[in-house]
């Protein structure tokens, strides 16, 4: 198991976003989150990368316990997200945005030297398909250029475990394969992938375990197969009322 | 070294020759003309590092001038009470100053926005309040006369005007040089990662409160060594040069010259130094003309008199 998470809750107040969840990732496989609206799949992501701490539960990596560690500590050990809503450097040219992350990651004094970085930085832009985009601005990009940068600068900080919130989010189908394709070449590329996703057409295809939440509960865990035939699971997206119905 | 190559040193380096032959004869023109070029270039160091803060790294500061009067009595202190060189006086004003940087980029990290404006205005109010109450140490509000100049080197005289200009001209081109290089090194890219989304920086492994103290440090240091250069040039310093006023004057050259450019932020220093110069019967009025120039150039020009020249320049190449 590359990750492990054992038995995480995070409150807000009042509202338990995320309720003893305990799973595992295997090492190379791509696994996804599913579950409805306001299910607690990003709570649970923002817990794993160390954006929020959790109030009880173990989070390892590698077998190394870190819980409650920050984002950047993390991204340096090999574990590094992307956003939902994706945050490119807009002011920054495409290039700049995929240097960031090995300075940032290899080291700015050490590390490596610039012609090295730069190779480094256009062979990730080559693999997402935006290597002729490498001068543009970020902010000239359009979504689905977007989203693939994201990716990009989450890879060049050579991770062993890649953390994907949404990556087909807002995207029209077309966008949506060449993202899915740079996906399946990233986990070709020998690095596990976990995915939050909404769109089903995308979990399906692409993932190899699914674990579903709803309200902060884990509900149901398995092969694509096994989650679509899911009672819980269809109740869960459809309605109890479908559910009888059908 | 940090990612700065040799064709950066080059491409930049000759627009910096090409100021250096340009700013070599204007004591020529006079006395008056070399004085006010004297103040435009410690102020155009002092908001260049203000830009390294505000421009590069996102956070705003409305206490700027707290560093810079920081410097200026450090150096004139150690200067008067214990015989120190104002030329070792004048970097150890920096680092004071960079102390200071530290006080209030250390606890203010976490602080963005209005939050951050308003923790760093209270700051700056706080040092001038020491200045003045410190009597003891500062004199208070009577100020420091009779600072003694930088000393001569051999037959050189630094008390006059043309002497002090060289000085003053090799330590702007110099420290804007190195603001300038460290704007296109790494830590310059990381600052900017830093500006554009913090979280986002974060999560592809940069150390935002570690970079964001740098910034504070090395914005710092260069505003607290204008201000000991300003203190041996003028021989005489009192809390005013540490107001609110002043640090919204030093902010106001940093925005209207276009932040985030480096460059601007001089082209600001020198426009408003002169509009100061020429609207000078008209002195109570001129906040009022800075905060209507600021709204003006957020709301219409955002790169300032930067952008507005380089908008220019390629018309003019059409």
């Amino acid at each position: 198991m590359i990750l492990e998470v054992e038995g995480v809750v995070k409150r807000f107040g009042g509202l338990v976003a995320v309720n003893n969840v305990s799973f595992g990732v295997k090492e190379g496989e791509i696994f996804g989150i599913i579950g409805p609206n306001g299910a607690g799949k990003t709570t649970l992501f923002n817990v794993i990368t160390g954006f929020y701490k959790p109030d009880s539960g173990k989070i390892r990596f590698l077998g190394r316990d870190i819980t409650g560690m920050k984002p950047n500590k993390l991204a340096k050990l090999g574990l590094t997200r992307t956003w939902q809503i994706v945050k490119p450097f807009l002011g920054m040219s495409v290039l700049d945005n995929v240097l960031v992350s090995i300075y940032a990651t290899k080291g700015v004094i050490s590390g490596l030297n610039e012609e090295e970085a730069i190779k480094k930085a256009e062979e990730i832009l080559e693999f997402v398909g935006l290597l002729h985009r490498k001068e543009a601005l970020a902010e000239a990009l359009p979504h689905g250029e977007r989203k693939r940068l994201e990716i990009a600068r989450a890879l060049a900080t050579e991770p062993k475990l890649l953390m994907l919130d949404e990556p087909a989010g807002g995207l029209t189908p077309a966008e949506m394969d060449e993202v899915m394709e740079v996906v399946r070449k990233v986990r070709e590329s020998g690095v596990t992938v976990v995915i939050i996703e909404h769109n089903m057409r995308v979990i399906m295809n692409v993932c190899e375990r699914i674990m579903v939440l709803n309200f902060g509960r884990k509900i149901a865990e398995g092969s694509p197969e096994e989650i679509s035939r899911n009672e819980e699971v269809i109740k869960a997206y459809l309605g109890e009322r479908f559910h009888v119905r059908s | 070294m940090l990612g700065i190559t040799k064709d950066v040193v080059t491409e930049i380096g000759k627009y910096y020759l090409i100021a250096l032959i340009l700013l070599i004869p204007i004591p020529l023109a006079g006395d008056y003309v070399t004085h006010v070029t004297i103040l435009v270039m410690l102020y155009a160091v002092t908001a260049a590092s203000l830009d390294i803060l505000v421009g590069y790294t996102g956070r705003l500061s409305l206490g700027h001038a707290a560093f810079f009067a920081v410097g200026a009595y450090t150096s004139t202190l150690l200067a008067m009470n214990w015989g120190v060189s104002p030329w070792i006086g004048i970097f150890l004003g920096g680092l004071m100053a960079s102390v200071f940087g530290l006080i209030l980029g250390v606890p203010s990290l976490k602080l963005r926005g209005p939050y951050l404006a308003i923790s760093t205005l209270g700051f700056g109010v706080i040092v001038w309040l020491m200045l003045i109450n410190l009597d003891w140490l500062t004199r208070g509000p009577l100020g420091i006369p009779g600072i003694p100049p930088l000393p001569g080197i051999g037959p050189i005289d630094f008390r006059s005007k043309v002497a002090f200009y060289y000085v003053a001209l090799a330590f702007t081109l110099v420290s804007i040089f190195l603001l300038h290089l460290l704007t296109k090194s790494r830590v310059g890219k990381i600052l900017m990662s830093i500006r554009e989304d913090e979280d986002a920086a974060l999560s592809v492994g940069v150390d935002v409160p570690l970079f964001k103290v740098y910034a504070f440090l090395i914005s710092t240091f260069f505003a607290g060594i204008s201000g000991g250069l300003y203190a041996h040039y003028l021989r005489y310093i009192s809390p005013e040069i540490s107001t609110l006023g002043e640090s919204i004057y030093i902010l106001s050259m940093t925005i209207i010259g276009g932040f985030g450019t480096l460059i601007g932020p001089v082209m600001g220093a020198a426009v408003l130094s002169l509009l100061q110069e020429l609207l000078r019967s008209y002195l109570e009025y001129r906040y009022l003309i800075y905060g209507m120039l600021i709204i003006l150039v957020m709301k219409f020009f955002p790169s300032g008199i930067y952008g507005i020249v380089q908008f220019i320049l390629r018309k003019v190449r059409e």
